[in-house]
């Protein structure tokens, strides 16, 4: 018996003119975790999408344990044992946790009811196996945290006897113990004799617990190589982009100028309406601020407050010294603050909306003659732009929805750089887009420092705050620790503090 | 057919338009006729004028079923001047009474919209019935005649072989597609009915628009108060009866996506068209009245469908 769980021979899938795929030969193996990895569009998704049946392959075959399967529809995939736990965890909020474990695969006693009982009990051990603590079959899913959500998507599969998890970043809301967790229930998955693929786009996480990896680029499988000691990102960037990335974070001084934002003993309340209070930190012209911490210490809580989407409870926010007359949005961007939403397509961006419109929101005032859009200025506003972040022209006559993620957030970014903005709150800028997009955002904010504006970055990726900053502080349940200057910290003690030890 | 056409948002009103002006030219002797067409433009006019200010609303993410109501209330209100002041009163004061009035009720839709937080469809719901209520209190129950003739003038009769009223339902049109396609207040309707939180967090004014948006369809719907007044020479208290829905169909038959974000007149327009022609074609061929509804109906669920551009699974 092979050790392959599913044997992938030259599958090709064609999008009208695009070549999504093109002949991926791969061996799935039992017992292993593969990473796959490629850059946004690279044909990732379009693999595992193939695998469950969400879409259909145009050519090539695929033998599930010695048998060639035909996986035309979901439901084939499930027979299979294949699923899919999504980036967008599938849940239903407003009902349990057994519930939502059964969802569509409810346990009916003698008479065709649902037999809630029986769904509990089976929910209790599963999530006994998955080593989740703290949350009982009857809580409601909208109640518990995303970690532990992951835990039940993960939990379902389990129930509806998966042999193949496929995993499209489960790390992306988690924090670094939740990670750790979920590394052992996918090792305990795997000594069970199950297969798992792994997409993330953190390096630092595929290298520590993948077994092999397999790299796909412009929909070509370009490596496949087993993991070891001698492997280092660099392994798995170079072939992801074809060349190598000189610097992740690249980073130059931009000279500091006078203080433009400063928030004196701002309390605000947590989205689990724990308070926290007293935060004082203050921006200067040219500098770059970040905060660090793990989920839930409210991070982006506090981006929100700064900005007027969130009451402050207590404190003051001045601009250039002066306090805000009011606390709201309007009065925030009015002084010159921006915004870059941690979450693109719900709050960044008017998905159907073409990119230039997207570009031009907030400065349309200047664009226009009374009301009316001077159509040539706009366009010139959207040209300015579009060279220097490095997308193509093409891009500002299409849907915003219509382009990958990095640039997407570029086309967020764009629009603070038109609204001349002073003051730029980053949340999450780098989340859920590719090493290369991640490296071309880092390099906007760098320049953007140098053309005098104030940036604060809210991260959960230690090293982007690390690699971006001037200035770091960091939020730990006794609230804000700080500012340490660049270099002050590295990854190791930034993570303790997060965690609570105290720097010395 | 070409890529413009497949991407066209209302072919299915522009195919329907085609097919039944081929098909009652045909078999009705006299729909290609110059009064026939006066006929078809002066039927569809208050619907036009009507569904301008709801292409707006759906585009922003908005409804507003109140419009037939304050239709009628401008309506009621303008008469009563007209019949209590001496001389017949002043065609001005007449106007700017149905203005304010419309313009009132659209902005009381506005702000319990836009402050109290409740859906439009049923905060409009609500006041469908409360303006039609107003408009019943304030006439008795009664239709209202003898207005003055130079009001009713205004709106009536003809500017060479086109009747006024047409006209007028052109010019807001051209108005309207004007300030959607060109204006930063259009722009902000696109967005808003796009994406509402990105908006706000843009830093825009939700609720000045929301106002604003209201108000202009509260308006719409006072002129085409106006225009109805005057083509039955009376206000009634129950004219308008219906008119939202009419207004609602001929905007998505237009193109216009009830979910917000998309549409544009140009579809309205057209939908209206189809509509009127298909309501004038089923009276000049003798119909049975009971058979028309049912007709119209089904005409308006296939230009519906047949517009609809079907997603790539």
């Amino acid at each position: 018996m092979s050790d392959a769980f599913i044997q992938i021979n030259n599958l090709s899938k064609r999008f009208g003119g695009i070549q999504a795929l093109d002949h991926v030969s791969l061996t799935i193996r039992k017992g292993k975790v593969l990473g796959l990895m490629g850059e946004n569009g690279a044909g990732k998704s379009t693999l595992m999408r193939i695998l469950c049946g969400i879409q259909t392959c145009s050519q090539g075959e695929i033998i599930v344990e010695d048998k060639r399967a035909d996986i035309n529809c979901p439901e084939d995939a499930q027979d299979l044992g294949i699923g899919m736990i999504p980036q967008e965890l599938l849940l239903v909020n407003c009902m349990s946790v057994a519930e939502n474990m059964f969802l569509g695969y409810e346990i009916l006693d003698r008479f065709g009811a649902v037999d809630a009982k029986a769904m509990d009990l089976r929910t209790q051990e599963v999530l006994a196996e998955l080593g989740c603590e703290g949350i009982a079959p009857s809580d409601c899913l909208g109640t518990i945290s995303k970690a532990n959500q992951q835990m039940v998507a993960i939990g379902r599969r389990i129930i509806q006897g998966g042999k193949l998890f496929i995993m499209d970043e489960p790390t992306s809301a988690l924090t670094v113990h939740e990670t750790e967790k979920l590394f052992g229930v996918i090792r305990s998955l795997c000594n069970k004799g199950q297969s798992v693929v792994f997409i993330s786009h953190r390096l630092e996480e595929v290298l520590e617990l993948c077994d092999y990896f397999a790299i796909l680029r412009d929909g070509v499988l370009v490596d496949v190589f087993d993991n070891g000691d001698g492997i280092s990102k660099q392994d798995l960037i170079k072939p992801m982009i074809g060349s190598v990335l000189d610097e992740e974070y690249p980073h130059e001084q931009a000279d500091l100028g006078e203080v433009i934002l400063s928030c004196e003993g701002l309390s605000y309340k947590k989205d689990n309406e724990e308070i926290v209070d007293d935060i004082t930190f203050s921006l200067q012209a040219g500098e770059v601020v970040g905060f660090s911490g793990l989920v839930g210490m409210g991070k982006s809580e506090l981006a929100q407050t700064i900005y007027g989407l969130r009451p402050m409870l207590n404190g003051a926010i001045k601009v250039h010294g002066e306090k805000l007359k009011g606390h709201d949005v309007i009065e925030s961007s009015k002084r010159g603050m921006g915004f870059v939403s941690e979450d693109r397509r719900s709050e960044g961006l008017i998905l159907g909306l073409k990119c230039l419109y997207n570009m031009t929101l907030t400065c349309l005032r200047k664009l226009s003659i009374g009301t009316v859009i001077d159509r040539k200025k706009e366009l010139a506003v959207g040209m300015k732009y579009v060279t220097p972040m490095n997308m193509k022209r093409e891009y500002l006559s299409l849907p915003a929805n219509n382009l990958s993620g990095g640039n997407q957030q570029k086309v967020v970014i764009a629009r603070q750089l038109a609204s001349d903005a002073e003051i730029i709150i980053f949340d999450e800028p780098t989340k859920g887009i590719d090493v290369l997009a991640k490296s071309e955002v880092a390099k906007i904010i760098n320049s953007l420092s140098k053309q005098n504006k104030g940036i604060l970055i809210f991260s959960s990726e230690p090293r982007e705050v690390l690699g971006l900053c001037d200035t770091v502080y960091v939020l730990n349940l006794e609230g804000l620790q700080g500012p340490y200057r660049r270099g002050e910290l590295d990854y190791q003690s930034l993570m303790g503090i997060q965690f609570g030890e105290h720097h010395e | 057919m070409n890529s413009w056409f497949k991407q066209c948002s209302y072919r299915g009103s522009l195919i329907g338009i085609v097919v039944f002006f081929i098909a009652l030219s045909i078999f009705s002797p006299v729909f290609l006729s110059m009064n026939n067409f006066i006929n078809i433009f002066n039927q569809i006019t208050v619907n036009v004028i009507i569904a301008a200010g709801i292409t707006l609303l759906i585009i922003s993410g908005g409804i507003d079923l109140s419009v037939g109501s304050i239709l009628a209330l401008c309506g009621i209100f303008t008469a009563n001047y007209f019949r209590s002041a001496p001389g017949g009163g002043s065609v001005l004061i007449g106007i700017l009474i149905g203005v304010v009035v419309g313009l009132g009720c659209g902005l009381f839709n506005g702000l319990i919209i836009a402050y109290l937080h409740i859906p439009p469809f049923i905060a409009t719901l609500g006041t469908m019935s409360i303006f039609r209520g107003m408009a019943l209190v304030f006439s008795g129950g009664r239709p209202l005649m003898d207005l003055n003739e130079r009001y009713i003038n205004l709106f009536t009769g003809f500017i060479g072989p086109i009747p006024k009223q047409f006209v007028l339902a052109i010019i807001i049109s051209l108005f309207l597609y004007f300030l959607l396609e060109r204006t930063r207040i259009g722009r902000v309707a696109f967005a808003l009915g796009g994406n509402e939180r990105c908006v706000m967090i843009s830093g825009i004014s939700v609720k000045t628009f929301k106002l604003l948006f209201y108000g202009m369809s509260g308006l719409l719907a006072a002129i085409g108060g106006m225009v109805l007044t005057s083509m039955i020479a009376a206000a009634e208290p129950i004219a308008g009866i219906n008119y939202e829905m009419d207004a609602i169909a001929v905007v998505v038959m237009g193109g216009t996506s009830m979910e917000g974000g998309k549409g544009n007149i140009l579809g309205t327009i057209f939908g209206a068209l189809l509509l009127g022609i298909v309501r004038n074609g089923l009276n000049l061929l003798g119909v049975d009245a009971n058979y028309q509804q049912l007709f119209i109906g089904l005409i308006i669920m296939i230009a519906i469908i047949s517009g609809s551009t079907k997603k790539d699974a």
